[in-house]
């Protein structure tokens, strides 16, 4: 791709944040229903089974998995507002430098709540998620989820069934990504390296090259009709 | 079908008005000149570029206003033209914002978020993004619609000057008057065809009224 490709996607993905930075709507809903979800989970997991903590790993990625349904959502709702999407191409600009630019910035939300819930999910699970290691299973992870969400939220607002199609869509698409996000960050929880996981991290990697690729393919005939 | 046979050239310098009554099929005819939706037939060239194959290109020539503002609204005014000089490669873009910015008397406003402004000077600002790359064509969908005397009277200079430039200006109406006032050539679109077409100091109102009664029922 060339530097000008780049160059738009930067100015992008600058306008996502600095919208984001002003309003806070989407990171704070995403991160307050995170929290919730994690919440919600922990008490019933600590009412049912020995070891809450072994379930610490799925319900963070339950929570990262639904709170980003609803930030995709809201990010393709501040662009269909007013028509800011046709703005964007009617503008001399490749589908997919909007497509990396909507994702990068998705994903970045992603990642700032998940770095956010970590500590909180080990207060609520009683374990340690607080591992540097697990800065590059959250990327890989919102990299994958913003990927294939990015392109989806695109569609969905021109359907009847806008909200409740997101996540019918997304969730299942996701799967191959949360087992390995779960799995991944299980081993570095416990104390594993990353060598040690590197297997799951390899699925999450391939996940995010081989779908983000073909939704960046497809997003310009999904905006372009 | 929404368009039908409609065959429509554009020379440089010239104002067309599209005149027509709601549902004629004006912002189809815009939507698909602007690239924002595919013809089931048929092709659009603009300066001799077909845009179904060098999109990128074409859409660097056209600048549109559609029916709505496409602009942020949580964006100040500056940082919503801002956004689209960088999209469109612009040199020395803050300066030129700035300055597109003071010509519209929106200067004081630059700072401001866009959702704050008034529906006028919203549409001051959406001309003025459409005009900033200095466009060859530029496509205008009801310009006038809910402006007071002051915003139509830039939104009428702003065609002026981009005719005057060499732009070709395709601008929809329902307002027969205006269109006349500012339009050089005319066009009546009723149902998806295009009725006639003629000059606009070859016409007065009310012969127009007279000859196409049945397309002008809004005006």
């Amino acid at each position: 791709m060339s530097m000008d490709v780049w160059r738009k996607a930067w100015a992008l993905v600058g306008k996502d944040l600095a919208l984001e930075w002003r309003t806070r709507e989407s990171f704070l809903v995403m991160l307050l229903f995170g929290a919730i979800v994690g919440a919600v989970l922990g008490i019933a997991f600590e009412l049912r089974v020995d070891g809450a903590g072994d379930v610490a790993p799925g319900a963070l990625w339950v929570a990262l998995a639904f709170s980003g349904v609803l930030g995709l959502g809201r990010s393709m709702a501040r662009e269909q507002e007013d028509g800011c999407l046709e703005g964007l191409m009617l503008a001399p600009v490749d589908g997919s430098c909007v497509y990396l630019a909507k994702a990068a910035a998705n994903a970045l939300s992603m990642l700032g709540v998940g770095l956010v819930l970590l500590p909180l999910f080990s207060v609520l699970f009683g374990v340690n998620l607080l591992r540097p290691g697990l800065l590059v299973v959250l990327l890989l992870g919102a990299a994958g989820l913003s990927g294939v969400g990015t392109l989806l939220s695109t569609m969905v607002p021109h359907t009847r069934a806008r909200e409740a199609l997101l996540p019918v869509l997304l969730l299942p698409a996701v799967v191959p990504l949360v087992i390995g996000a779960v799995r991944a960050t299980a081993g570095v929880a416990s104390g594993q390296s990353l060598s040690a996981v590197a297997a799951w991290l390899r699925l999450m990697a391939a996940f995010d090259l081989v779908l983000g690729a073909a939704a960046c393919l497809l997003y310009a005939c999904v905006t372009e009709g | 079908m929404a368009l039908s046979g409609v065959d429509l050239r554009l020379a440089r310098g010239q104002v067309y008005v599209l005149l027509g009554p709601n549902g004629a099929g004006k912002t189809t005819l815009i939507r698909i000149l602007a690239m924002l939706e595919q013809p089931s037939a048929g092709h659009v060239r603009i300066a001799g570029i077909d845009a179904r194959r060098r999109p990128i290109e074409v859409r660097r020539l056209i600048g549109a206003v559609l029916h709505q503002s496409l602009l942020y609204g949580d964006l100040t005014a500056e940082e919503n033209l801002l956004l689209y000089a960088r999209l469109y490669d612009l040199d020395d873009a803050r300066k030129r914002v700035r300055e597109t910015l003071d010509g519209i008397g929106l200067g004081h406003r630059a700072t401001d978020p866009v959702r704050t402004l008034s529906r006028g000077m919203r549409q001051c600002l959406s001309v003025a993004r459409a005009v900033l790359h200095t466009p060859h064509v530029l496509l205008l969908d009801e310009p006038y619609s809910g402006l007071d005397c002051r915003s139509a009277l830039y939104v009428s200079r702003t065609i002026e000057r981009a005719a005057r430039g060499g732009c070709a200006v395709l601008l929809t109406t329902h307002e027969l008057d205006r269109g006349l006032q500012v339009g050089d050539r005319l066009g009546i679109l009723s149902g998806g065809r295009m009725l006639a077409e003629m000059w606009a100091r070859e016409v007065s109102p009310a012969a127009l009224r007279r000859l196409y009664p049945g397309a002008l029922v809004d005006a």
